[in-house]
């Protein structure tokens, strides 16, 4: 018997550290920030919800377009409507809803830190301009791209503009600038900033919302979703000379389902051959000897505004080259100055997303493929 | 040291019993295990959906997350159906050197049963079409009956890449193999636009009567074409027929107004005709 002690007090310490005490049941109820991946559109979109105490929910901000339905729980399921989703993981900080069609995604807002509560927010926001620095690993460019992009965001009030630098190879080749709305919003004393997705209507609704988590004079730092969703940029204050333009400023219908309607509501006069036309006319060789493809993708807005570009380049054997900036710079400011837009019908909410691509051959254009 | 063995013995007894007893529900779902017990089918289904949600992110400039997503759709099933639907999503993007990557990947799997793809993006993505030409050939060759590259028939792709590249004997040539498989199986089946893109060639090798017959057996079937009507005035008007010439412009220009101009919002035809190019024609009439 004596013999038998050690092992038997082995037995009962892995039995111990094993089993230990039950942990508490996790609590739905609280701000939870999310992501759709619907059946319909297969891609993260955030949202953020009100889970209260008494089982009914209350969306403060959503990518998509059931707000009005009725969400309930009941016991381990949540019913929108007539669609059921099942509770399919719920911890402290994560809670996943499973449907026939699709999983949502929900993550536990932060706690905000008590000295947030106690400063006016606003204040700090509306004094400087802000570059935005995405973190690492997280939309950083992606390497088939040839521009980098630099971002610095301007609040006024409820409105904000966004500056933005394209550079390749070290050179500015093209600047731009977007106009949006955006909230303050305190949810139960977490804080958040709203950016709209519709600058048309500034309407909050099809909003995305990043909770602030820092906030000093010199940065401050948002995060949203969870998960593989999970974002947090940083904000850092830069010193910007420049006024901010009147007039060509980008401003999108919609902008969370640019591309999905593809080709409606907006065109351009004289349709394709239109377009390839003022192109075709305004492009010079100059100095130029590249021979290959360049793809400029880029948005067109409801209202008939060109920006959001990205570029990618390959040889004529589909290998991935780096042309030259000025033939780069030539073919955005080309794009940019397309100004035949028009919408069908009287106005359209759609945003368009087009790619065209630049057949060159000794740097003479001898096709604009779309 | 019999100790320590014993307390080692217990100690594997005591894992392998929590094991067997209390299973990791992670584990239970990695997805290797998973892979066993799915069938071919719904490994299949599995990768379609994967890749469906690929070519979406592709589209929408999110290539670093659609290559995870490729991954994981390939780790379901890897088939030539999938390399060519991910290889268009990037063709379609401009983005050339991975698209081509997953179309030549379909070929080394399927052989030249997979060149139909890679043939149509040479083809309308990167104007390549020589290397498009001798993929369709291939394909044609390797695939038998009457073969198809989504709605068209290859021999007509071949008859045009030949056209674009100003080979017009070759072009003919594919036209007349075209139409002699396609009679083979019944005249209704003629895709009337092949003997404009005939009539085309025939009018590159200065054959202005060839190229006028293929035109009348055009509008015999197809009246309203504002394509034959053009190529014709063209025609004539290289007879020295000016009369003649204006009247067929005339014409080809009240039907493109009437809106029977071939033309799609996506995607450009091969030699697509444009107002603009009746217009031109027109403006020596007036």
């Amino acid at each position: 018997m004596k013999r038998l002690w050690k092992p038997l007090l082995l037995i009962f310490c892995t039995c111990f550290c094993a089993c230990g005490s039950p942990a508490p049941a996790p609590s739905v109820d609280g701000i939870w920030i999310g992501s759709h991946r619907g059946h319909f559109f297969k891609l993260p979109i955030n949202v953020l919800m009100d889970f209260q105490e008494d089982g009914e929910m209350r969306f403060l901000a959503q990518g998509v377009r059931d707000e009005q339905l009725e969400w309930q729980i009941y016991g381990d399921s949540i019913l929108v409507d007539t669609e059921m989703y099942l509770i399919d993981r719920l911890t402290e900080n994560t809670l996943q809803l499973k449907s026939k069609d699709g999983i949502l995604y929900f993550y536990r807002a932060q706690e905000a830190a008590a000295y947030l509560n106690e400063i006016r927010i606003p204040d700090y926001l509306e004094a400087n301009w802000w570059e935005i620095k995405k973190e690492a690993g997280i939309d950083q460019k992606e390497e088939y791209f040839l521009l980098n992009t630099f971002e610095y965001l301007k609040f006024d009030n409820e409105d904000f503009h966004l500056r933005r630098d394209y550079f390749y190879k070290g050179n500015l080749v093209f600047t731009e600038w977007e106009h949006s709305c955006f909230r303050y919003e305190d949810f139960q004393q977490l804080l958040f900033l709203n950016y709209a997705k519709r600058a048309f209507t500034c309407d909050s609704i099809y909003a995305r919302p990043e909770q602030i988590v820092e906030l000093s004079e010199d940065r401050f730092f948002t995060s949203s979703g969870g998960g593989s969703a999970k974002k947090q940029i940083q904000y850092n204050k830069v010193e910007i000379d420049s006024t901010i333009p009147n007039d060509g400023l980008l401003e999108f219908c919609e902008d969370l389902l640019v591309g999905r309607n593809a080709y409606r509501g907006i065109y351009y006069q004289g349709r394709m051959d239109g377009m390839r036309q003022e192109l075709l006319e305004g492009f010079k060789k100059e100095t130029n000897r590249f021979s290959g493809f360049i793809t400029v993708d880029f948005q067109v807005s409801c209202k008939g505004e060109v920006g959001r570009f990205e570029i990618y380049a390959t040889d004529l054997k589909a290998k991935k080259v780096e042309p030259e900036s000025y033939i780069i710079k030539h073919l955005i400011n080309l794009i940019a100055k397309l100004d035949n837009w028009k919408v069908e019908g009287e106005e359209t909410l759609y945003d368009n997303r087009y790619s065209l691509t630049f057949k060159m051959l000794e740097g003479e254009l001898i096709a604009i493929i779309r | 040291m019999k100790k320590i063995a014993t307390i080692f013995l217990l100690w594997l007894l005591i894992a392998l019993f929590y094991k067997a007893f209390i299973p990791d529900r992670a584990t239970s779902l990695r997805y290797e295990e998973q892979k066993q017990s799915l069938s071919d089918s719904e490994k299949m289904k599995r990768a379609d959906e994967l890749v469906d949600i690929a070519s979406s992110l592709i589209h929408f400039n999110r290539i670093q997350e659609a290559e995870a997503v490729i991954d994981s759709a390939f780790q379901w099933n890897k088939s030539t159906i999938h390399y060519q639907r991910i290889g268009r999503a990037f063709m379609r993007k401009g983005i050339f050197d991975k698209g081509m990557d997953m179309l030549n990947k379909a070929v080394e799997i399927d052989g030249d049963l997979a060149r139909d793809s890679r043939g149509s993006y040479l083809m309308s993505s990167m104007k390549d079409f020589e290397n498009a030409a001798k993929d369709f050939e291939l394909f044609d060759k390797a695939d038998k009956g009457v073969s198809f590259v989504g709605p068209t028939n290859v021999r007509i792709l071949i008859g045009q890449c030949y056209l674009l590249s100003n080979k017009y004997e070759k072009a003919k040539w594919a036209f007349d193999a075209y139409f002699q498989e396609i009679g083979e199986i019944g005249k209704s089946k003629i895709d009337v636009y092949a003997y404009w893109y005939r009539a085309k060639a025939k009018c590159s090798l200065k054959d202005w009567s060839g190229a006028l017959k293929d035109l009348e057996l055009f509008l015999d079937d197809y009246p309203e074409g504002p394509e034959a009507h053009l190529l014709k005035g063209e025609i004539f008007r290289m007879q020295g027929l000016e009369t003649e010439a204006c009247l067929s412009l005339q014409k080809a220009d009240d039907f493109a107004r009437k809106g029977y101009l071939r033309g799609y919002d996506f995607v450009d035809l091969p030699l697509q005709v444009f107002r603009k190019d009746i217009k031109r024609a027109l403006d020596i009439c007036r």
